[in-house]
């Protein structure tokens, strides 16, 4: 799967890409979110999700693990859950946290993500983009 | 593949939204659907219309280079 990267508003009139792809979230057996943009992320550890994600599919973010992770504002809370992570036709069984200050809807990181598929980034392409391999291991 | 004019029309679309807000665009990006102040009020004005195909977008607080 092949996906160009995102044009977002900057400052000023410019215009910054970003390697987004479309995901959603669900608990098994129950709903699952509408499908929104998430960022692909290599820099991140593991993959979080807005905690508004999480009332959607009626998850008490509260009643998960909680830990700590460091971000460029510093460190904030987490609540991990297991949910289930739709990626195009792929279903992923993952452990996800979910945070209270997010400024975008979720971050696809290396656990939960990265470790299920080999990903390029090609900036230099036109447009810039990300292609999606899935791998099995065994 | 997005084309120039999609570009232009999803900054566009992104520059008119509320910032630090929940909005859908339109499967194609180039235009907003829904917004509100929570990803649930987007949720259901998408459930209300039928929408199936549109994505759902959290906007920043501002529109700055972004690092998380």
């Amino acid at each position: 799967m092949r996906a160009p990267y995102r044009p977002s508003p900057s400052k000023e009139d410019k215009v910054d890409f970003y390697p987004t792809i479309r995901v959603s979230v669900g608990k098994k057996h129950a709903q699952r979110s509408r499908p929104f943009e998430a960022l692909v992320d290599s820099g991140a550890t593991i993959c979080i999700f807005h905690h508004e994600i999480a009332k959607a599919i009626g998850l008490k973010i509260e009643n998960g693990r909680k830990e700590q992770m460091n971000g460029i504002g510093g460190p904030q809370d987490v609540w991990m859950h297991p949910v289930q992570l739709f990626v195009g036709g792929e279903l992923l069984e993952i452990e996800a946290g979910f945070a209270k200050t997010l400024p975008v809807a979720g971050i696809l990181g290396r656990k939960g993500f990265f470790q299920f598929f080999k990903i390029t980034f090609d900036p230099s392409s036109e447009p810039p983009g990300l292609e999606l391999e899935r791998i099995h291991k065994a | 593949m997005l084309r120039n004019a999609q570009i232009e029309a999803r900054v566009s679309a992104l520059r008119s939204a509320p910032l630090d807000a929940w909005i859908a665009l339109s499967d194609d990006e180039t235009k907003i659907v829904a917004k509100g102040a929570t990803y649930q009020e987007v949720a259901n004005a998408l459930e209300r219309t039928g929408d199936e195909t549109s994505v759902i977008v959290k906007t920043p607080p501002s529109w700055l280079p972004m690092a998380v």
